[in-house]
C-alpha cells in the first residue's frame, strides 16, 4: 500500500511537474529581474521599467521612457534639448536630475546635467531603468539630485551570445545596434555594444517676411559601451557621439538658416570590491559640446550687437575617486563614503555677424573641487519597520573668482509594512547645485553669469502609501518640495542671475494602479496633477499614462496612451492631448522577432510652446517603426 | 481510504508548491520527473548555491560525495566521471559535457533556458511528457 502510495504521490507530481515547467520559467523569469536585484527602497519613491517592459514597449531611446515617468513632462528647450517640466510648472532646473549609467554619473560639468548628450541615447544595450524621486542621491554615493534616474546595463553574464537590432521608420530614421556578451573559464565576463544611428525627425516651419525657415530635429551619431566584470572587480567605458539639429535656435525671429550640435562623451569607471565591503571607484570623463547657431535675422546676446553666427564650444573633463565601506551588524547598517571630483571647465566662443563684418571670440575657463563626505543608517527595528538617516557634507572650491560653498544634506526616512500594505516616507534637506555655466564667464559674453550665485535650498517631502494582493497594486503618493533662495535672471543686472528671497512650494500628487491579469497581460495606470505657490500655469496641470502589455501566442501586444490637460502659455492655448502608441511584435522563433511600433498614431500628442514663435510643436513626432530583433 | 489518499496528496503538493522558491520548485519538478520511481534520490551538488537549492528540495538526499547520488547539478565541475544523471547550471559546462548531461538550466542570450539533450535522454532510456517536449534539443 505504501509502495502504491508513494508511486502516485511522484506521479501526480510529475504530471503537476509537466504541466508546470513552461510557467515556472516564465515566473521565474520575472522573479529573476535584474531590477529586484539592484532596486534601492530606501533611495526614494521608484518607478521601475523592467527589462521585460522595454522589450514588449520596443523601446528604441531614451525619450521612449522618459515621456512614462509620472509627475514629470517630458518635453524638448527651443534648441532640442531634452528637459522635463513638473505640472503647471515652465522647465526645471537642469541640475535637479541626475542619470547614471550602473554606477557612473553622466552630468556633465558645464551644465550640470547629462540630457543635453544623452537625452535620447539608443537603449538597446540597458537591461532596466530605475527612477527615485524625492532621493538625495546619498545612496548612490554621488552628487545631490532630487530626480535620479539610473539606467543598467545588461549582464554579461546572463546574455552570453550576441545580438543584432536593426529599426527604422516611416521617415527614413536607421538605427543598428550589435554586442557581444561572453563569459570566459576565470570567471571574467565581457559585454561590448555598438549603435549607429541617424534619426529623422518632423520638420516644422516657420514664416517670417514672406520667406520660410526649417525647423529641424534631426540627429546621428553612434554609442559604444564596454564593460569587464569578475566577481571582484568591473571597468566600464563608454562612448556617445552625437549631432543634433536645433530646432528654433536662439534667433530672436526663430528662423535658423544653419548650426547644430556637435557633442561627445567619452568616460571609463572602474570599482573595485575589496574584503569587508570596501569599495573603491575611479572614473574619467572627457566632454565636448559644440554648438552653432546661425541665424539671418538676428541672435541677441549679451554685450554684443545683433548676430548672426554663434559658436560656443565647451570642453569638460571629470575625474572622481569614490570610497565607500559598509558596516552591517545584526539590524543596524552604516554606510560610510567619501569622494573627490576634479571638474575642469574651458569654453571658446565665436559671435559674428557677417553682414556688418562684427567678430567677437573669446575663451576662458575654470575648475572646481569638490570634496564630500557621507553617511546612512538604516535601522531595521523589525521584519515591518525600516528606519533611515543619512547625512552629507559637500564642499566646493573653485580654481578662480566663483564663491566657494559648503552644504550640507540631511535627509531622514522610514519604510512600514502592514500586512499587504506598505508606507514609505522620506523628509530631506538638499540644494540644487549651480552649473558652471551659470557661475563663470568674465566677460559675460554671450550671457550673463554670477561668480557670487548661492546654491538654491531645497525641502523635500515625500509619503507613499503602497497596498499589493496578487492581481492588484496600487500607489498613493505625495510630495511637497520647498525652493529657497531661488535664482532668477534679471536682465537689468550686469550679473543676471541671482539669489532671491523668494520661496516656491511645489505639490504633487500621484496615483499609480497596476492589475496583473495573469503572467502575460498588465494594465498600469498612472495619475498625477500638481500645483505650484506662484499659482502660474505653464504646462499641463493633469496627466495620465496608461501602458497596457499583452502577449497572445507568438505576439507581444503593447498599448499606450499618455494624457496631457489643455494649458496656455506664450499667449498659446494648447489643447489636451493623447498621444497614443501601438507596438505589436511577432516572435519568429525564441532567437528572431520582428515588430511594429505605431508612435503618436492619433496625431494629438503633447504640444510644447515656445517663447516667440506663434505655434506650438509636438514633443513627439508621429511615425511608424519597424523592428527586427535577431539573437545568436 | 481513496479520498483520504487524494486529500494527503492534495494537501502534500500544495505545501510542496508554497514551500519552495521557484527555481527549487523547478529542479523538483525535472528531478522529479527524470527520477519518477526512486523513492529516496540521492543527489550533490558541486557549489554552495547548487548544495542549497537541493537541500530545501523535500523528499532528496542529499549525499557528501558524487559517488554516492543517483542525480548530480554540476555548475563548474566537469571531470566527474559517474554514471548519475548530469544536471548543469551553466551553459560553458554545458557544451564541455554535451555527451553526458542529461540537460541544463542556465542563462543565455538573455534568458533562462530549459534544456534536455535528447541523445542522452535516449541514453538513460528516459521518456518525458509530451509537454516536457518543447524543451528537447538534438543538439546545445
Amino acid at each position: 500500500m505504501f509502495k502504491i502510495f508513494l508511486l502516485l504521490f511522484f506521479s501526480v507530481i510529475t504530471l503537476f511537474a509537466s504541466e508546470k515547467l513552461s510557467s515556472l520559467l516564465t515566473t521565474y523569469t520575472k522573479e529573476s529581474e535584474l531590477s529586484k536585484i539592484t532596486k534601492q527602497e530606501a533611495a526614494g519613491i521608484i518607478d521601475i521599467f523592467t527589462r521585460e517592459d522595454l522589450q514588449k514597449m520596443q523601446a528604441k531611446d531614451f525619450n521612449d521612457v522618459l515621456k512614462l515617468i509620472g509627475g514629470l513632462h517630458s518635453t524638448r528647450l527651443t534648441n532640442n534639448i531634452t528637459a522635463f517640466s513638473k505640472p503647471t510648472t515652465s522647465t526645471i532646473q537642469l541640475p535637479s536630475v541626475r542619470l547614471y549609467v550602473n554606477d557612473h554619473d553622466m552630468s556633465s560639468s558645464s551644465f550640470g546635467s547629462a540630457f543635453l548628450i544623452w537625452g535620447e541615447l539608443p537603449l538597446e544595450y540597458i537591461d532596466h531603468i530605475e527612477v527615485y524621486k524625492g532621493s538625495s542621491s546619498i545612496e548612490f554615493g554621488n552628487e545631490t539630485a532630487s530626480l535620479v534616474i539610473r539606467l543598467y546595463t545588461k549582464e554579461a553574464s546572463r546574455e552570453a551570445g550576441n545580438k543584432i537590432r536593426i529599426y527604422g521608420d516611416n521617415l527614413g530614421s536607421i538605427n543598428g545596434d550589435i554586442y557581444h556578451a561572453q563569459i570566459f573559464d576565470n570567471g571574467l565576463s565581457l559585454f561590448a555594444y555598438a549603435n549607429v544611428n541617424n534619426i529623422k525627425r518632423t520638420t516644422y516651419h516657420n514664416e517670417y517676411q514672406q520667406k520660410e525657415y526649417d525647423l529641424k530635429s534631426n540627429r546621428k551619431g553612434h554609442n559604444l559601451y564596454f564593460n569587464l566584470k569578475s566577481t571582484q572587480f568591473s571597468l566600464e567605458a563608454g562612448s556617445y557621439v552625437k549631432e543634433n539639429d536645433n530646432l528654433l535656435g536662439i534667433g530672436i525671429h526663430r528662423t535658423p538658416t544653419g548650426g547644430d550640435l556637435d557633442s561627445y562623451h567619452h568616460y571609463f569607471h572602474f570599482i573595485n570590491k575589496f574584503p569587508k565591503k570596501f569599495k573603491l571607484e575611479v572614473s574619467y570623463d572627457k566632454l565636448s559640446y559644440d554648438r552653432t547657431y546661425d541665424d539671418e535675422n538676428g541672435i541677441k546676446v549679451t554685450n554684443a550687437p545683433l548676430l548672426n553666427h554663434y559658436n560656443i564650444h565647451f570642453k569638460d573633463s571629470i575625474g572622481s575617486i569614490v570610497l565607500e565601506k559598509l558596516f552591517h551588524y545584526t539590524k543596524h547598517s552604516l554606510l560610510v563614503g567619501t569622494f573627490y571630483k576634479h571638474k575642469r571647465f574651458e569654453a571658446n566662443g565665436n559671435y559674428a555677424n557677417t553682414d556688418t563684418g562684427y567678430l567677437h571670440t573669446n575663451s576662458y575657463k575654470n575648475s572646481l573641487n569638490l570634496y564630500s563626505l557621507y553617511a546612512e543608517y538604516t535601522y531595521d527595528y523589525d521584519n515591518s519597520l525600516r528606519l533611515i538617516a543619512s547625512a552629507k557634507g559637500d564642499f566646493t572650491h573653485y580654481d578662480k573668482s566663483v564663491k566657494s560653498s559648503n552644504k550640507a544634506i540631511l535627509r531622514i526616512g522610514a519604510i512600514k509594512h502592514i500586512e499587504k500594505f506598505r508606507l514609505k516616507a522620506f523628509l530631506t534637506k538638499s540644494y540644487v547645485p549651480i552649473a558652471f555655466y551659470q557661475l563663470y564667464n568674465p566677460q559675460n559674453m554671450p550671457y550673463k553669469t554670477n561668480p557670487n550665485l548661492t546654491p538654491m535650498n531645497l525641502d523635500l517631502g515625500s509619503i507613499s502609501l503602497k497596498y499589493k494582493s496578487n492581481a492588484n497594486e496600487w500607489e498613493l503618493i505625495f510630495a511637497k518640495n520647498k525652493l529657497h533662495d531661488v535664482i532668477v535672471y534679471d536682465r537689468r543686472t550686469p550679473n543676471g542671475y541671482k539669489n532671491s528671497n523668494k520661496t516656491i512650494t511645489y505639490t504633487r500628487y500621484q496615483f499609480k494602479y497596476t492589475h496583473n491579469f495573469n503572467q502575460n497581460n498588465r494594465i498600469l495606470l498612472d495619475l498625477y496633477t500638481g500645483n505650484n505657490s506662484k499659482d502660474v500655469v505653464l504646462s499641463p496641470k493633469y496627466a495620465a499614462s496608461t501602458q497596457l502589455f499583452n502577449t497572445v501566442g507568438k505576439f507581444d501586444i503593447y498599448n499606450e496612451l499618455i494624457y496631457k490637460s489643455s494649458y496656455s502659455c506664450y499667449g498659446l492655448y494648447m489643447d489636451a492631448a493623447f498621444d497614443y502608441t501601438l507596438a505589436v511584435k511577432y516572435h519568429y522563433n525564441k532567437d528572431l522577432s520582428f515588430g511594429l511600433r505605431g508612435e503618436n498614431l492619433l496625431n494629438d500628442a503633447f504640444e510644447q510652446a515656445y517663447k516667440n514663435y506663434n505655434k506650438a510643436i509636438p514633443v513627439q513626432d508621429q511615425k511608424i517603426w519597424a523592428n527586427m530583433e535577431y539573437l545568436f | 481510504m481513496k479520498k483520504f489518499l487524494f486529500a494527503l496528496l492534495l494537501i502534500t503538493t500544495t505545501l510542496f508548491a508554497s514551500n519552495l522558491q521557484t527555481e527549487e520548485k523547478i529542479y523538483a519538478l525535472i528531478i522529479h520527473t527524470l527520477l519518477p520511481d526512486n523513492q529516496k534520490i540521492k543527489v550533490w551538488g558541486d557549489t554552495p548555491h547548487n548544495k542549497e537549492i537541493l537541500q530545501n528540495i523535500t523528499d532528496l538526499q542529499l549525499v557528501e560525495s558524487p559517488k554516492d547520488a543517483n542525480f548530480l547539478l554540476l555548475d563548474n565541475n566537469s571531470s566527474i566521471e559517474t554514471n548519475a544523471l548530469i544536471f548543469v547550471t551553466n551553459y560553458k559546462i554545458l557544451e564541455k559535457m554535451q555527451k553526458s548531461a542529461i540537460g541544463g538550466f542556465f542563462w543565455q542570450k538573455g534568458r533562462p533556458n530549459i534544456l534536455f539533450l535528447r541523445k542522452n535522454l535516449q541514453k538513460k532510456n528516459i521518456q518525458l511528457p509530451k509537454s516536457m517536449q518543447d524543451f528537447v534539443e538534438d543538439e546545445i
